[in-house]
């Protein structure tokens, strides 16, 4: 899966987890530049990850993410 | 040594002479800094000092070992030990008599009959600051995110530097450590911004928290003889004394420390404009929050990922009880705590309900409605936090709604111009790090502004009737 197709499936999930309309991430996206992605919808985001993909995360991976680019590429090494 | 004491005016600029007349030599001001810090400290009780110093020493070789180690099962367990004594020293000073003092009252109250004569402990000043700021600091080296350090001075003094070490911020050793391990540059505008900053601490807790903490003592304690609208305005009043006194703590800690070239972390943002509870806990002790949130709620809230969003409600419940723990040994901060971790997971289960709701009024009017709304609850929980027991919280709540509110309130009208003044001022700034922010402005219109300000500080009554920073408490 590259990386293009992982991050449309990311924009559905951070739409439907954090409802507050569309989502257009990019490899650069941090928290701060989408409304809602806040610590409270953060840890359900990575479930819904999870979820997706079939795959698990450790606490320290999802605290050392800087970007959404740092995310694809965790997504991407374990599928 | 208290921020607004005499021999804080002395203590300072002597530091700040020495300090900066050594900015060819790092390690000598780290070492001047050191020394400072400790006689600060140590100006309480010289006592605390060793404790201190044993923390800091202690989690700086824990952390190496923890850092060097290749085997997973050995950093587990060095991080499991630094968890045991850091908490360990933490429980046994705060919290061992009121742990044992509430098991026997359970015990009896099941019929159990148990005696417990509470040991005499003295409280050390600032070991919850101290001792979140080195577990922050072996988290991180623990999973990962940061090397630990190699310079040992740098280190104990980024813990015990003055400005934030007995009331906070509570610092992440990522962000004020570097800044120990690199030479530090002499600015004026730093030293004039520093100063501002500083000034308007002074005057919060001086003028504003220090004239209030007279008229809520009175209110607190003599509620059974009050009106309702007395009392009502006495929690509002406490409301404002303890943003007062605890933010004008932080503004004079950071003010000082950029005298020094120095940036710590903000620690208020305007927390009475917030709109959602949520909201105001990312303004108001923010340093408290983010340790939090890191440390507690996003373990928690990941360990039960698989509740959904009952899992974030039970990760935000436990993690502001035990927030209000932190506070102190008695069951109001526990109580204050849980009430906040409730209503937080009370706005996430309704977040998209009360978004549907919102479309249907004018914004300004649902911002207005909301923000009154928090701070009537903010309020509330203030009445828990400063009352001496639940019990005392409860009397005061039930003769609040049970006397007159139509009376005339026994209360300070000049302290509540202050207050309104003090929101004004915050409402204009809002967009400013702290609300005397205008070292950017003509120099006659604000060299004129602080003049005032000082006038104001040494010709306050409160001058010479000061009380204790709330936050030494903790």
């Amino acid at each position: 899966m590259n990386t293009q197709q992982i991050i449309h499936e990311l924009n559905l999930i951070f739409e439907d987890v954090i409802d507050e309309g569309k989502v257009e991430l990019s490899l650069d996206t941090t928290a701060k530049d989408v409304e809602g992605w806040d610590s409270l919808n953060h840890v359900q985001i990575i479930y819904a990850i999870e979820q997706k993909y079939g795959i698990k995360f450790n606490l320290t991976e999802i605290q050392s993410l800087n970007n959404v680019g740092d995310l694809v590429n965790l997504i991407s090494g374990k599928i | 040594m208290l921020f607004s004491s005499l021999s804080f005016f002395i203590f300072f600029p002597i530091v700040f002479i020495l300090y900066w007349s050594l900015f060819k030599y790092r390690k000598a001001q780290n070492i001047v800094l050191l020394l400072a810090s400790y006689v600060f400290y140590g100006w309480w009780d010289w006592r605390f000092c060793v404790l201190l110093l044993f923390s800091s020493v202690f989690g700086f070789f824990m952390a190496k070992s923890i850092d060097q180690s290749n085997s997973q099962k050995r950093r587990n367990l060095l991080m499991t030990l630094s968890v045991i004594v850091h908490v360990g020293i933490l429980c046994y000073f705060k919290y061992f008599n009121f742990f044992v003092s509430s098991f026997v009252d359970l015990a009896n109250s099941i019929g159990w009959q148990l005696n417990f004569i509470p040991i005499k402990v003295i409280l050390p000043l600032a070991i919850s600051f101290f001792t979140f700021h080195i577990l922050g600091y072996t988290f991180d080296v623990y999973q990962g995110k940061y090397k630990s350090s190699n310079k040992f001075i740098a280190f104990i003094t980024h813990i015990a530097f003055f400005p934030q070490l007995v009331a906070g911020p509570i610092e992440r050793a990522n962000h004020l450590l570097p800044q120990f391990e690199s030479d530090r540059k002499f600015s004026l505008p730093k030293l004039e911004d520093g100063f501002m900053q500083m000034l308007w601490g002074f005057f919060k807790k001086i003028v504003i928290a220090d004239g209030l903490a007279m008229q809520v003592n009175y209110i607190f304690a003599n509620y059974h003889d009050l009106n309702g609208i007395t009392i009502a305005l006495g929690i509002i009043m406490f409301t404002f004394q303890m943003y007062c006194d605890f933010s004008g703590y932080s503004d004079i800690a950071l003010g000082c420390a950029r005298m020094m070239g120095f940036e710590l972390l903000q620690n208020f943002n305007y927390p009475f404009f917030s709109q959602s509870i949520s909201e105001f806990w990312r303004k108001w002790h923010i340093s408290l929050s983010s340790w939090i949130q890191d440390y507690l709620f996003t373990p928690i809230s990941f360990k039960r990922r698989n509740w959904g969003k009952f899992g974030i409600f039970y990760a935000a419940l436990v993690s502001f009880t035990l927030s209000g723990l932190w506070h102190g040994a008695n069951w109001t901060f526990i109580v204050w705590g849980a009430l906040h971790g409730l209503a937080i997971g009370y706005e996430l289960l309704t977040k998209k309900k009360r978004k549907k709701v919102a479309k249907k009024f004018n914004p300004i009017f649902y911002a207005i409605i909301s923000g009154i709304i928090v701070f009537i609850f903010w309020c509330f929980t203030q009445l828990i936090f400063r009352a001496e027991s639940l019990h005392h919280a409860w009397g005061m709540l039930q003769k609040l709604f049970t006397s007159d509110w139509l009376a005339k309130p026994e209360i300070s009208v000049t302290m509540l111009l202050w207050v309104v003044g003090l929101l004004v001022a915050e409402w204009i700034q809002r967009n400013k790090p702290y609300a005397l922010a205008i070292s950017n402005t003509n120099f006659i219109f604000k060299w004129s502004i602080c003049a005032i300000l000082i006038m104001i500080i040494f010709s306050s009554k409160n001058l010479n009737n000061q009380t204790e920073f709330l936050y030494f408490q903790f």
